[in-house]
């Protein structure tokens, strides 16, 4: 395309103009120190100006990139993260679990406390607003949790394990209509059975206990170790109230110490001789009588 | 317009300004300067290469023989070749009808020749106090140096022209 003769003259003019300009700022410069810093000063900021410009523009075609590369740094700080998270946890079960070991000890305060073992689990789901309540705890088969262990804390029973997942298990709670445990009262240590009626999270009852057990307000609960879920000499509670039922044996009110809207940790207990006592258990008695 | 006086007039007008320079130190604000006449006496149709090319050595002339910062007054005398052009067309589209329109044309009004003389004065101190007096930032200083120095080369110029170059033209 042939550019029309004003533009064409206008552009040589400028040119010219721009290259007799040039001469003599380089004249000046060359001439003049004052001057040559000044000029220089100027070439500089419009330097820096297209610089800068030039940054922004390609720091702006960038983002695609630099989007991608943040992505992917927050993704490996999450997995730092989690890393760490999981092994302040681990560190502070190890403590804890410690602490209550050493609870659970004095509280038990005999020899059998070596029977069991024991795992401490954190406690992911808790409900109690059911008359069937349960828990989800983070224990499962990796860590060796079987079905029908006992979940306590250093404050009395939670519950038994009912079913177990790679990773979780489930515990059905002791705030369960369908649960009860043996328990044993007063100085003479008569058994009952503690069950759980659904009125309140702090209150149990345990029946079933002799007319002749004399109780007193305050008396305290404790498991009675005679199934395979629970340690003996677990306190869980004390008396509230005793009445008579049926003039046959007597129902004891029982305010328990464990606060299940407060649970965070847990601990599994494992009997060490479970699977010895339950072969034993399943033995049939044999008749002796002819018929 | 006989080149052979232009030339002669240039000649002239390099040695007024010479002597200026170098003997006429009224005041360190003020600076005498003539060479502007070069390019506002040459002819209105003049080319804008001409003109500009006329600024320049006239300016390098100038700061070559007088002492002075080496390229100034060519880059101003460039600056008022390139820009003359466009101060003369308004008159020429508005006041004139002729085509031979120059300063040295009789025809040429008065007011004219002092918004010429102004203007090509302003055009030629503006970029000459700015870069003289780069290491002054003084706003005040700097439009007072333009002013007192537009004014007082303004006169002049048009006292040289009224007296003698526009008759020995």
């Amino acid at each position: 395309m042939k550019l029309p003769p004003l533009i064409y003259n206008s552009i040589g003019k400028f040119f010219f103009f721009v290259l007799l300009e040039t001469v003599c700022v380089l004249l000046i410069i060359n001439n003049s120190i004052v001057q040559k810093y000044r000029i220089m000063e100027g070439v500089r900021q419009v330097q820096s100006f297209f610089w800068s410009n030039s940054t922004a523009i390609k720091n702006y075609t960038q983002l695609r990139l630099i989007n991608k590369e943040l992505v992917e740094e927050n993704s490996r700080l999450l997995k730092q993260n989690a890393f760490y998270k999981d092994y302040i946890s681990r560190e502070q079960g190890a403590v804890k679990l410690e602490e209550i070991s050493a609870q659970l000890k004095t509280n038990m305060g005999n020899s059998r406390f070596d029977d069991y073992s024991f795992t401490l689990a954190k406690v992911i789901k808790n409900t109690l607003n059911s008359s069937h309540n349960y828990l989800i705890i983070d224990k499962g088969k990796k860590d060796g949790i079987t079905e029908d262990l006992g979940v306590i804390t250093p404050s009395g029973i939670v519950g038994i394990v009912r079913a177990t997942g790679e990773r979780f298990c489930y515990v059905m709670s002791f705030l369960n209509s369908q649960q009860s445990i043996s328990a044993k009262i007063g100085k003479d240590e008569l058994l009952g059975t503690l069950k759980w009626e659904g009125r309140s999270i702090r209150t149990a009852h345990l029946t079933e206990v002799a007319l002749s057990a004399q109780i007193t307000k305050g008396d305290t609960v404790y498991t009675s170790g005679n199934s395979s879920f629970f340690p003996s000499d677990i306190p869980v509670g004390e008396a509230v109230s005793t009445s008579i039922v049926d003039g046959a044996h007597q129902k004891i009110e029982v305010k328990l110490f464990q606060d299940f809207a407060n649970l965070s940790y847990v601990i599994i207990v494992k009997n060490n001789n479970k699977r010895e006592i339950d072969s034993l258990s399943a033995i049939k008695p044999v008749s002796t009588s002819k018929k | 317009m006989s080149w052979v006086k232009y030339i002669t007039g240039v000649v002239v007008i390099l040695i007024l300004q010479l002597l200026f320079s170098e003997f006429l130190n009224l005041w360190p604000m003020l600076y005498i300067v003539v060479i502007p006449l070069v390019i506002i006496l040459l002819p209105a149709d003049t080319s804008t290469y001409l003109l500009m090319a006329a600024g320049f050595g006239v300016g390098l002339l100038t700061d070559a023989l007088a002492d002075g910062i080496l390229g100034l007054n060519a880059a101003c005398g460039t600056l008022l070749g390139a820009v003359k052009p466009m101060i003369i067309r308004p008159m020429r589209k508005y006041n004139m009808q002729s085509e031979e329109f120059d300063i040295n044309n009789g025809a040429f009004r008065q007011e004219n020749l002092i918004i010429l003389l102004v203007v090509s004065y302003l055009v030629f101190f503006v970029p000459y106090v700015l870069i003289d007096g780069s290491g002054a930032s003084a706003f005040v200083y700097i439009v007072l140096r333009i002013l007192i120095n537009v004014a007082v080369n303004v006169v002049l110029a048009y006292l040289l022209l009224k007296l003698w170059i526009r008759r020995f033209f």
